[in-house]
């Protein structure tokens, strides 16, 4: 068997482990007699799904020979998996079983889309992206993105926890909870994607002799940057604080996802090696 | 009529910059500035892709027009955006320095008195002790002292206050600084860069003169002077694509191997798409490629009037290529209109399906007549202008085949495949600087981010009893652990003393 045919395999795995964990957290949120053992079992099967998809990205760099970051399949596998990671990390510390659905369901999405629309088999890569830079640029993007997609599930949950008279409310952390735990992961994507940015100017001015060059990539992850400025500043902004703060977030966090998909399917720039 | 809210110029001033300088405004010329810079992406600019502006002013004239008067193809250098960004470098300079001297005041002044009511403190909790409360706190003042905090210790009032983690305020400082610093070496650098693009073919060496370009702009502060005396040879080029099914077509390396003439030495080299080549200032970075044909054209006389490479313009991803072929003779001129593909295969129209030249084949469509290059009216080296021509016949040949034009015109000889090379010429001095006060801002930022700003404090409030109490900045977690290390204190000083 080679290496390959073991990530799809794995991945599939993956896949399994995490349909089985979501629908469990769903059946925990609904209501059942057993909360907290069904919290454990569905955070068990996260972990597994984590594990499957470690192997399953790992097994696709060796197939390819390189780093597996060169075209949105291998963009989706490898940022579901940073998800996950941050997702685990947190949830060592925290009670995060009671907004986990919120978590699980896009990412089984992710990976869902990954093996249906984005599939492409191994290739190699553009001469454009064959540099050191690859790894540290695109890695830093992949795992900010970890955090802001985090950030992005605890926002709609802090929203929905806010509603008045909502039934879902009452079994949703607290909203002032949610809140707290969506500016950390977003502050700390923040930071990355930060370096991932500066990064990326530094590749560009090896690669096409301008730091900055306007290009619909960069327009967009800058506009990724301010809109997460924006967060930050708003929830230190009395009025701004809470929903409003929420809702900045949500919007940086659709820049960022246009950023993934929208500039590679719409524009045609310096970047445009989406593989689709 | 007056109203009791009329301002005098002096307190509007004042009004205006409090409101500029106010958070929420930032709020606001942040969001701001994600809405203006949409367009900028959206529609096509000026400078990363002029074609397509043309193009898109040609299929809707009224709005392109419209738009292009109002700076939406030029969006990044357009007055709106410059007034949204300008506002906020405005703003954050009103903003931080303001705040700068008060920190620094901050850090000269004690850290405040006790609260008088520790119930309204993020954590707080009541410890019994039978120890003199003056002992108490002079050892606990001693021991944070050693710990690094900021202590103030009161035995009037019976308490002891200590901070720790102004870099973080610190760290926020530096961050809001080192973007001032980046937009302003952005905006600098600008006016001490150039950039131009060179077309050379295989076998040809250019030099870095102007007339030599075919695109070059400079910044406001240099100008033709500035550019370094650099002749480059191209001696060879080397593109590989990739041959299996998968992303069949797809680049896979290109190299251009050269010889460089300049002030600084002669050598030899070699750019390749993320290696550039730095001479004298100058960066040479490999940004296309594409075939120039080389042919050889008789006239009817058979004696050579024109043998050269020509530059073919790609247009597709597999290589097609187009072009022009002008040997202007007054009324008597020979032009073709020129197609290349590389790998040529005929199922209805011609087409090229592999960018590498497995089986070329040059298109020819003659033309006969006054070339119009004599006029003096600039006309692209990529097209000719038929509307004055009269059209001799088509032609198609590979490599080393002649085609003998109709009516003893003469002939043109397809004698190699030969290729051209595209290199970016840049000097851009700003972006060193902005690269250092990138650095700079993400230290700042990830210290300002993750020094945990917070106050403690140990009071006495009643015989016997003391509160001890803390406060965090931005909700951060881990205040548990200061209260927890403070307790560990207090029964460390009170086993001492026993
Ligand atoms: C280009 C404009 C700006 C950018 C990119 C920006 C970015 C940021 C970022 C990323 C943070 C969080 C990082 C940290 O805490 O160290 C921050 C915090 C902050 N910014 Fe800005 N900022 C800008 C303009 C301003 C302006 C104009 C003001 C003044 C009104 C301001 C005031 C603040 C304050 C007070 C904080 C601290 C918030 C806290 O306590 O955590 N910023 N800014």
């Amino acid at each position: 068997m080679n290496a390959a045919v073991i990530s799809n395999w794995t991945l599939l795995s993956a896949t399994i482990a995490l349909t089985l964990s979501t629908f469990i957290a769903v059946i925990k949120l609904t209501g059942s007699s057993h909360p907290d053992r069904f919290a454990k079992i569905s955070l068990s099967l996260t972990g597994l799904a984590t594990a499957f998809l470690v192997v399953a990205v790992f097994a696709r760099g060796i197939a390819a020979g390189r780093a597996p970051w060169g075209n949105m399949y291998e963009y989706a596998i490898t940022g579901t998996l940073a998800v996950l990671v941050v997702y685990l990390i947190l949830a060592i510390k925290n009670d995060l079983s009671g907004i986990a659905v919120f978590v699980l369901m896009p990412l089984l999405l992710s990976l869902g889309l990954a093996q249906t629309v984005l599939y492409i088999p191994v290739a190699d890569l553009v001469p454009a992206l064959e540099s050191g830079w690859l790894v540290i640029h695109v890695s830093a993007a992949i795992i900010a993105g970890g955090g802001f997609s985090l950030g992005f599930a605890f926002a709609v949950g802090q929203l929905l926890a806010s509603r008045k008279n909502s039934k879902l409310a009452t079994r949703l952390p607290s909203s002032e909870q949610l809140e707290l735990l969506s500016y950390r992961v977003t502050a700390w994507g923040f930071a990355v994607w930060t370096f991932s940015v500066l990064a990326g100017a530094i590749w560009a001015e090896n690669a096409w002799g301008r730091f900055w060059g306007w290009d619909p990539k960069e327009t967009w992850a800058l506009i990724t940057w301010i809109a997460y400025a924006a967060y930050l500043h708003a929830r230190v902004t009395v009025g701004w604080r809470g929903g409003k703060a929420a809702a900045i977030a949500i919007v940086g966090y659709t820049s960022y996802l246009f950023n993934f998909f929208g500039v590679n399917i719409f524009f045609d720039g310096l970047h445009s090696y989406g593989g689709l | 009529m007056s109203t009791t809210f009329e301002l005098t110029p002096r307190e509007f001033a004042r009004f205006i910059w409090r409101q500029l300088t106010s958070m929420r405004t930032a709020l606001l010329l942040l969001l701001l500035l994600v809405i203006v810079s949409i367009p900028g992406s959206v529609l096509p600019q000026q400078n990363t892709d002029p074609f397509s502006v043309r193009q898109w002013i040609e299929d809707s004239p009224t709005i392109g027009n419209i738009l292009l008067k109002l700076g939406f193809f030029n969006v990044f250098s357009s007055i709106w955006f410059s007034a949204v960004y300008l506002l906020l470098l405005i703003s954050l300079v009103g903003c931080i320095l303001p705040r700068s001297i008060k920190h620094y005041q901050a850090l000269r002044t004690q850290p405040p008195v006790a609260p008088a009511n520790f119930e309204r403190l993020n954590i707080y909790e009541n410890l019994e002790s039978k120890i003199d409360a003056d002992l108490l706190l002079t050892e606990v003042a001693q021991k944070l002292k050693q710990r690094n905090w900021r202590v103030r210790l009161d035995l009037d009032q019976k308490f002891v206050a200590a901070e720790k983690g102004y870099f973080r305020e610190i760290g926020n400082l530096i961050f809001h600084l080192a973007v001032v610093g980046i937009i302003l070496a952005v905006g600098i650098g600008v006016l001490f860069s150039y950039r131009g693009q060179m077309l050379v073919r295989e076998g040809t060496a250019v030099a870095s003169v102007s007339t030599q370009f075919s695109s070059l702009s400079f910044g406001t502060a240099v100008s033709e002077d500035d550019l370094p005396a650099v002749t480059i040879g191209l001696n060879k080029f080397t593109a590989e694509f990739e041959r299996g099914l998968i992303q069949r077509g797809a680049a896979r390396e290109f190299r251009a191997d050269v010889s460089v003439v300049s002030a600084s030495g002669n050598q030899d080299a070699v750019i390749e798409v993320n290696k550039p080549l730095k001479v004298d200032g100058s960066t040479w970075y490999l940004v296309g490629h594409g075939y120039a044909p080389r042919v050889e054209v008789r006239n009817a006389a058979n004696e050579v009037v024109f043998a050269d490479s020509v530059i073919l313009l790609p247009r597709d991803g597999s290589f097609s290529s187009e072009g022009a072929i002008k040997i202007p003779n007054g009324e008597n001129g020979i032009g073709f209109i020129t197609a290349f593909l590389p790998t040529a295969e005929f199922s209805g129209e011609p087409i090229s399906i592999f960018p590498s030249p497995d089986n070329p084949l040059l298109l020819l469509s003659a033309w006969q007549g006054d070339l119009g290059l004599d006029a003096g009216v600039p006309q692209s080296v990529f097209t000719l202008d038929v509307s004055t021509l009269e059209r001799v016949g088509v032609g198609s040949i590979a490599p080393g085949e002649t085609w003998e034009l109709p009516d003893g015109l003469g002939s043109i000889k397809f004698v190699a495949v030969e290729r051209f090379v595209t290199f970016d010429v840049a000097r851009s001095p700003g972006g060193i600087y902005a690269l250092g006060f990138s650095i700079l801002a993400l230290f700042g930022l990830v210290t300002g981010l993750y020094v945990r700003s917070r106050r403690i404090w140990i009071k006495q409030s009643a015989v016997n009893t003391f509160q001890i109490g803390a406060l965090s900045r931005n909700d951060q977690p881990g205040l548990d652990n200061d209260m927890k290390m403070l307790k560990a204190l207090c029964s460390a000083v009170e086993g001492k003393l026993k």
